[in-house]
């Protein structure tokens, strides 16, 4: 019954999306109407769900094949929370049709529900099979935007490689499995521990399961495919799957990298190489390489799209920072990245919905006098995603840089410092064009002010995030100590 | 008297957020200049409070426990000069900007975010809190250039954006690099003071000594935003392209901003590495003296001058640092204060004539006494103030400086009355040619209330402080004895 209980919440979203299947199928009047109530009716059922499953402490469920924590609880509340944006960004966008409005939602209510499963999962077998559903669920949100190539060569590009990364975790896996007969992450571990491995096996598992989750995770030398995925798709998908590829990813990342792979130091709360090979460097080496390429890439874009890729896939090699650190302090700004990267993603893709789609330098030229108070918030968003202050971004790039210069890694820091300041220089180009001549174009458009509530909406908790970082750090502080690693 | 300190700093940010309120254009603007003056207020409520014999007001409350991060704001003798003249000259940039027909919200909210910067850098006790306002200000000087500034403000803005966060990245690894090297970890100015000294960190597996290079990251992001020779090709061209309102609420946010933070970072964490490279300070400030008196001798623009003056005035400033003498320390201090009001009446008068002759070019506008004399008189008392003559607060800043540089070495003050005299020729030039000069303006209207208010009040400051320097001097010469020691 436990168990049944703690499936519960991702058991809502199935159920709704369900619901919303066989109310696409089975009646034709006013389905558009109850398609977003319903599916926030879902989202929010799942988040109290949540809460109150946390009360039940830290433990394993499902057959020991899934771990209630604090770091899951976490992950899963950013999941539900992006997948609210999410369902709102596609209600107003011009980029997806009406009749495809139940399609985008139930795969945003599925997508949500497996990647909730995915950052609980100990279990290889769970975590591969999870991992696939949630790239393959998530990449076809991308193809439901009005007939666009681009948008299905992005579906296709995102199935294709969550076939090539489930295959290459799913060799990892079964390496380990021969030499430790387990799937299980913990008996791996303690497998690992007892009997010892081969270093060649643990170096060739080890990279394996890291380049695999880079597709997922969008981090060298598996990130390339994101910025065309994410140029052709809509806005509100790109949003969307760009959070929840992410989340799901660095859940499993650390999770594994803590369990499997690394063993407690000394003090609590920090962790340690299981094995004699130091496996830091690579990390560092694959955060360093995607930081300063997707710099590089973002500082010659002008166009919208993937200058905005860019940026977002940047966003990784930040996060490698927190992973590198390997201790609690380090995981828990990954999670306060991650909380701001939700809001300032989905808020960013939102605000540039309410435009029309105009992506060269150009057509973008007086665009913010076109609606002053969404040009206002899209480029508060734009100054948080590069983390510049007074907004959370500041204080997420921070803490992860924090943690990278914590151990020393100060070349590593110099390296991000740098990608920083081509990011925020490559953002502030294409802003210009935005805010310059702005007195000579009058053109406005007609003003939803559902839209307009969503993006001022999220300003709301951009600002919380600043004036709040200290309990949130706190909460985030708690949650990674509150698990089974 | 501390709860003044945040009242300080943040009424002007609170006034920004009220201009989004969209109220009518006449209240908007008035809340604007109210919030600016409420923050003038705290400042003078703060100063008359302080008493050189007691402790100095700081507010200090934990912003981010986990990191160690305090909302440390205080008062003292390094930075009172700065922080009186920026309060007090902020409320005329904003009335200035009265007439104003387009975007005039933004400009007043853009401005107040920007008043908040500069005060929350002067004031801040916490190194990330320094960081945090450091890396804000070039924000809204980006948005008042791009929107308001003449042709050609594109490259200006945007070298100005790239610059500043160079700047930002070599403080943010040098304040990251201080952070780390004690434990426990903290940004506290105040505790972190004697704990540095011999202490290591590693560059690419090499020991480094702090000293030896978070002091110079910090030193360098300072220069590049003062800006200081031969750094500031960039500050010139933003200058030219800007709004002069603009023009003047940049320079409080260059050297007066850079040199104190330095004063403070250099005396009270690396006292040591500080009056080890005293030569190096004064060669700087020399070099920066020459390099201004020459482009002076060059200006053919009312804006130019500007950016010459401000360059000449950074060298005496720099020059009293660099005699590590409290008498030089005071008057490196007075300089701040008394050419920034020399400069903002210059910028104001400025604006006036442009508003007449249409024109920043000296040689296009003469003979203006006659028909503006009250101009005349402003202008020629802050040129009197500018130069140090008797009866202004610039002849208390050479004084002092002279009197401390003369214990240094008296060829320094030999070289720094040389430019003096070049700078005092040059500008009598200047107003000869405007004021005095053989065509008489009789078509320009005389100058209204408001005009009288940006020129009247600054103007009695300088004579006010040139007659009662004592308080001052006092508070901040308790201050530089206390830091010294």
């Amino acid at each position: 019954m436990k168990d049944f209980v703690l499936f519960l919440p991702e058991l809502y979203l199935i159920l709704a999306a369900i619901g919303l299947i066989l109310g696409e199928v089975g009646y034709h009047g006013e389905r558009v109407r109850m398609i977003l109530s319903t599916a926030l009716l879902a989202v929010g059922g799942s988040g109290i769900q949540l809460l109150l499953n946390y009360t039940a402490g830290a433990s394993r469920y499902g057959h020991g094949n899934f771990v209630n924590d604090g770091f899951g609880l976490f992950l899963k509340l950013l999941l539900l929370l992006s997948a609210g944006i999410g369902l709102f960004a596609e209600r107003k966008s011009q980029e997806v049709s009406l009749e495809t409005r139940t399609e985008h939602a139930t795969l945003i209510l599925g997508t949500t529900a497996l990647a909730m499963l995915v950052v609980s999962a100990v279990h290889w077998v769970w975590i591969l099979v999870l991992l696939f559903g949630v790239q393959v669920l998530g990449s076809l949100s991308f193809a439901l935007k009005k007939f666009d190539r681009r948008a299905i060569e992005a579906a296709f590009k995102g199935n294709f490689l969550a076939i090539y990364a489930t295959l290459l975790l799913a060799l990892a896996s079964l390496l380990f499995y021969g030499i430790t007969g387990e799937f299980d992450l913990y008996r791996i571990h303690a497998a690992i521990v007892d009997k010892g491995i081969p270093d060649r096996v643990f170096s060739t598992g080890f990279s394996m399961i890291v380049l695999a989750l880079g597709f997922f995770g969008t981090y060298f030398p598996a990130q390339l495919w994101a910025k065309d995925a994410y140029e052709g798709a809509s806005l509100p998908a790109t949003a969307f799957a760009s959070c929840l590829f992410r989340i799901s990813s660095f859940g499993v990342l650390v999770r594994t990298l803590v369990i499997q792979f690394a063993k407690e130091s000394g003090d609590k709360g920090f962790w340690q190489p299981i094995t004699a090979i130091g496996w830091t460097p690579v990390i560092a080496t694959i955060a360093g390489v995607t930081l300063i390429m997707s710099a590089l890439y973002t500082f010659r874009q002008t166009d919208t799209r993937k200058l905005l890729a860019g940026v977002i896939v940047l966003q990784s090699g930040f996060y490698l920072l927190g992973v590198l650190s390997l201790d609690q302090v380090g995981f828990a700004s990954i999670l306060f990245g991650l909380a701001t990267e939700v809001v300032v993603v989905g808020g960013l893709f939102s605000s540039l919905a309410f435009f029309e789609d105009r992506r060269d330098e150009e057509a973008n030229r007086g665009q913010l006098s076109r609606s002053v108070p969404e040009g206002v918030a899209l480029l508060m968003f734009l100054v948080a995603v590069i983390g510049l202050p007074p907004l959370p971004g500041f204080i997420a790039k921070f803490t992860l840089i924090s943690s990278a210069a914590r151990h020393q890694w100060n070349g590593l820091v110099s390296i991000a410092l740098l990608s920083l300041i081509l990011m925020s220089i490559a953002v502030f180009r294409w802003i210009y064009p935005w805010i310059s001549e702005l007195r000579h174009r009058n053109e406005s458009f007609a003003i939803s002010w559902s839209h307009r509530m969503l993006v001022l909406g999220l300003l709301l908790p951009l600002a919380m995030l600043s004036i709040f970082a200290e309990p949130m750090l706190n909460w985030v502080g708690a949650s990674v100590a509150f698990n089974l690693w | 008297m501390k709860e003044l300190i945040p009242i300080l700093v943040f009424t002007p940010a609170l006034g920004a957020l009220l201009q989004t309120l969209n109220p009518r254009p006449a209240i908007s603007r008035t809340l604007a200049i109210v919030a600016s003056l409420v923050s003038a207020v705290a400042a003078i409520a703060l100063f008359v409070q302080m008493d050189p014999g007691l402790e100095t007001p700081k507010y200090v409350v934990a912003w981010m426990r986990s990191y160690s991060i305090h909302f440390a704001l205080g008062v003292d003798g390094l930075n009172l000069l700065p922080m009186l003249v920026t309060a007090f000259v902020f409320p005329f940039l904003l009335i200035s900007e009265w007439d104003r027909q387009f975007g005039r919200r933004g400009i007043h909210a853009l401005l107040l975010l920007l008043e908040t910067g500069i005060l929350g850098a002067l004031c801040a006790g916490d190194l990330f809190l320094l960081l945090f306002f450091l890396m804000l200000t070039p924000i809204p000087l980006y948005f008042l250039a791009s929107i308001w500034g003449d042709e050609g403000r594109e490259t200006s803005a945007f070298r100005m954006v790239s610059v500043s966060l160079v700047a930002s990245a070599c403080l943010f690894f040098g304040i990251l690099l201080i952070y780390h090297a004690v434990d426990p970890h903290t940004f506290l100015i105040e505790d972190l003071a004697g704990k540095l000294a011999g202490k290591t960190t590693e560059i690419f597996g090499i020991s480094v000594e702090l000293q030896h290079i978070a002091f110079p990251l910090i030193v360098f992001g300072l220069a590049l935003r003062a800006p200081f020779w031969p750094l500031q090709g960039w500050f010139r061209k933003f200058i030219l392209k800007v709004p002069t309102t603009v023009a003047v609420g940049a320079l409080l946010a260059g050297f007066p901003v850079a040199l104190t933070v330095f004063t403070r970072i250099g005396f009270v964490l690396f006292p040591e590495t500080m009056k080890a490279h005293l030569d190096v300070w004064i060669g700087i400030g020399i070099a920066n003296l020459v390099f201004g008196a020459l482009t002076l001798l060059q200006e053919s623009d009312l804006r130019g001058i500007l950016v010459s003056l401000s360059s000449v005035f950074a060298g005496f400033s720099l020059l009293g640092i660099g005699t590590a003498h409290p008498t030089g320390l005071v008057g490196s201090q007075f300089i701040l204060f008394s050419s920034m009001v020399a400069l903002a009446v210059w910028g104001f008068a400025s604006e006036i004539l442009r508003y007449r002759t249409r024109t920043y070019a000296i040689a296009e506008i003469q003979g203006v006494l006659r028909t503006l004399p009250d101009l005349g008189s402003a202008t020629l008392l802050s040129i009197a103030c500018a130069v140090g003559i008797p009866g202004t607060a610039g002849f208390i800043s050479f004084a002092l400086l002279y009197m401390g540089a003369f214990n240094y070495h008296p060829g320094v003050v030999l070289a720094a009355l040389v430019v003096s005299l070049v700078v005092t020729g040059f500008l009598i030039q200047v107003y000869r040619r405007i004021f005095l000069g053989e065509k008489v303006q009789e078509r320009f209207t005389r100058l209204g209330f408001r005009e009288r208010l940006l020129l009247i009040p600054l103007a009695g400051v300088a004579i006010c402080v040139g007659f009662f320097p004592s308080p001052f001097v006092e508070i901040v010469r308790a201050t530089i004895t206390k830091v010294l020691a």
